[in-house]
């Protein structure tokens, strides 16, 4: 039973592949893997997350930016509208009575704007003032353009805003020139008034609402509580314009006050005015980022509790992995020894019969194989009986076990010394072919054991009958060899024992 | 210690004086009005527009003075605790917005005691000095 050792190339990649799978499961690398995957997931989240709802909140301040403007149009419109209203009565009423009685009267039937906040004026063509409800604060009302152009106009136009001692104030102008004589009915109204929606639930510390004129100038500006006028509006316009989604507000750097709002311009129908609503990205985005930074320390918290439950399984496994190790190393020293106490003598600690059986048809195997010859001796202790019976048992296993390391230092490494049994030895040569070689280890193993033996403080002398067969010569198989080395012994024994004998075929014809 | 003590009373006491002095401005309604007492919170109300029936079910109208009489100035400061400014920056809000419109303004306090007497509904005020017969002068539980 010869294990040949061949090489099959077609073998060796499914084995090679079938190792890379292996090392897949294997627990460190798995662990590993999977811990990778956790993070990689964990963290893809996270961003996905804050991401979407950055997009979500920006898009929704946009969308809010244009609602917002939709509600401030329709506000800033109806404002207007009735500033108009009230002109063209008054402009109506001119042409019936003079414009004392016509402010009187409407004043006296509530036709009028409360005013707390309005002021109505008719004046003359040259400014001067006819008559008038609340305070007219404009001394010279003709020199300003939005009067002037009210003469050529059959529209209302709108003043500059203008400064008094009660704050801005904005003057519409409407010329009244189809009765008998000629007026300018003139409107006021505070500019804040047109901006007071303001409200900082929905357009908070930041946005913006503005009434721009067809100067590019902003007629009036709020910021939460900041009111200005006179700003200029610069490029916004177009680059609102240039915005192609109309249900949300583009973004737009506002050069005012460096601030980015959600801006939606849009321009008055029936007037020469624009409305400019805004939305602060970074104040609305300031809602969003609480939940992103909480996004992110759910992340950490997770990221730690799998790292944490990690690095438990990780030690858990190679806790386990070196116990299996263990109990694996123990079973296999454990079948070492068994295997050893099988091939070998437990007195003398040399291989013993089976060992020796073993050997002896490899090397007969090898011997006819690769047509090599090689020796075998047996050996039988002349005495031995008597030792045994004069000093004990114990003396008698002594001496074997010393027997045992003399024949070993007697031959090379490379040959096999065996103990059969009892006092019977074997030694196997494998590479001699000389005879005279073999007679000089024969000879070399009886002056080993000529030696006296110290036993237990006794001096013991033994010989060694040995006989000697040749493979192939002597014999072809392993029972034949031992056959021969038997007769042989024999043969030495009857030639005085303490001498090495060669078998021969009129031994072989002479034995029973 | 009782020296400091005594001089924060006396200064306590000329504020109250002061304020008292300053209080020439009265709420008042037409003797038949049906008001007899109002609070501050209600008198509150009804001028900033949040209340146009009292509890036991009468309408009332607030009347104004226009902003250039002295009594306007003095009502809202010290009825409302509001500065004439924040009162139009509120109605400004609320005229703007479509909810509400302010009080009706007369010229003085004349003209606010021939409203009152004309309107059993009005609710006015004006300077002690411009009481006559015809209209009755309301407390107002602070």
């Amino acid at each position: 039973m010869v294990r040949h050792p061949t090489k099959a190339p077609a073998s060796t990649r499914p084995k090679a592949h079938h190792r890379r799978i292996h090392r897949l499961v294997d627990p460190p690398f798995l662990i590993g893997a999977l811990t990778l995957v956790g993070l990689l997931v964990i963290w893809s989240s996270t961003v996905h997350l804050t991401q979407t709802l950055s997009q979500s909140v920006a898009r929704n301040t946009a969308t809010m930016a244009t609602d917002i403007a939709d509600t401030y149009e329709a506000l800033v419109v109806r404002a207007l509208r009735e500033i108009g209203h009230t002109a063209k009565l008054v402009r109506y009423e001119l042409t019936r009575q003079p414009p004392q009685a016509v402010i009187d009267d409407l004043s006296e039937h509530d036709l009028l704007p409360p005013s707390l906040l309005f002021s109505v004026a008719v004046l003359g063509l040259d400014g001067k003032l006819l008559a008038t409800h609340g305070r007219h604060d404009l001394p010279s009302a003709e020199e300003n353009a939005f009067f002037q152009r009210a003469l050529y106009s059959s529209q209302i136009t709108v003043s500059q805003p203008i400064e008094t001692d009660q704050g801005t104030f904005l003057y519409f102008a409407l010329a009244a020139t189809q009765g008998r004589d000629d007026y300018v009915v003139v409107l006021s109204a505070p500019a804040s008034y047109f901006v007071s929606s303001y409200d900082t639930a929905t357009l908070g510390a930041q946005g913006l609402l503005g009434l721009v004129g067809d100067d590019n100038r902003f007629r009036i500006r709020r910021t939460a509580e900041h009111l200005s006028s006179g700003t200029l509006l610069g490029d916004i316009p177009s680059r609102a314009a240039a915005h192609q989604d109309d249900s949300t507000a583009p973004l737009l750097a506002h050069p005012w006050d460096q601030t980015e709002r959600y801006t939606v311009v849009r321009e008055l129908y029936d007037f020469p005015l624009t409305i400019v609503v805004g939305l602060s990205k970074a104040e609305h985005l300031a809602s969003a980022r609480e939940t992103i930074r909480n996004y992110y320390g759910g992340a950490i918290l997770a990221s730690t509790l799998l790292l944490i439950s990690v690095s438990f399984l990780g030690r858990m496994s190679w806790r386990l992995h070196s116990i299996r190790k263990q109990a694996i190393d123990e079973r296999i020293q454990h079948a070492r020894n068994i295997e050893y106490l099988a091939f070998h003598d437990s007195l003398t600690d040399l291989p013993n019969r089976a060992f020796f059986n073993r050997t002896l048809t490899r090397a007969v195997l090898e011997g006819r194989r690769y047509q090599r010859q090689f020796a075998l001796l047996f050996l039988d202790l002349d005495g031995f009986k008597h030792v045994n019976d004069s000093l004990g048992h114990d003396a008698g296993d002594d001496l074997l076990i010393k027997v045992g390391r003399r024949l070993t230092q007697s031959v090379r490494d490379s040959d096999v010394v065996a103990r059969l049994g009892g006092d019977e030895f074997v030694v196997l040569l494998p590479t001699i072919g000389d005879a005279d070689k073999i007679v000089s280890v024969g000879e070399k193993i009886l002056a080993a054991c000529a030696r006296p033996f110290n036993l237990s403080g006794n001096n013991a002398r033994i010989s060694v009958s040995i006989g000697v067969t040749l493979f192939p010569k002597h014999g072809q198989d392993e029972q034949t060899l031992l056959k021969t080395a038997d007769i042989a012994m024999y043969h030495a024994k009857q030639q005085g024992k303490n001498n090495v004998q060669f078998y021969s075929e009129v031994l072989g014809s002479e034995a029973p | 210690m009782r020296h400091v003590l005594i001089r924060l009373l006396a200064t306590a006491l000329c504020c109250t004086l002061v304020t008292l002095a300053q209080a020439e401005v009265v709420v008042a309604v037409s003797e038949q009005s049906s008001i007899k007492t109002l609070s501050r919170l209600q008198l509150t109300d009804i001028y900033l527009g949040r209340l146009t029936q009292l509890p036991s079910g009468y309408a009332v109208t607030p009347l104004d003075q226009a902003e250039p009489s002295g009594s306007h100035h003095q009502f809202y400061q010290h009825y409302l605790g509001r500065t004439a400014a924040e009162i139009r920056a509120h109605w400004s809000r609320l005229i703007f917005t479509g909810r509400g419109q302010p009080p009706k303004a007369v010229a003085g306090d004349a003209a606010m005691a021939d409203a009152l007497i004309d309107n059993p509904s009005a609710v006015g005020y004006l300077n002690t000095e411009a009481l006559r017969e015809g209209l009755r002068v309301i407390d107002i539980d602070s």
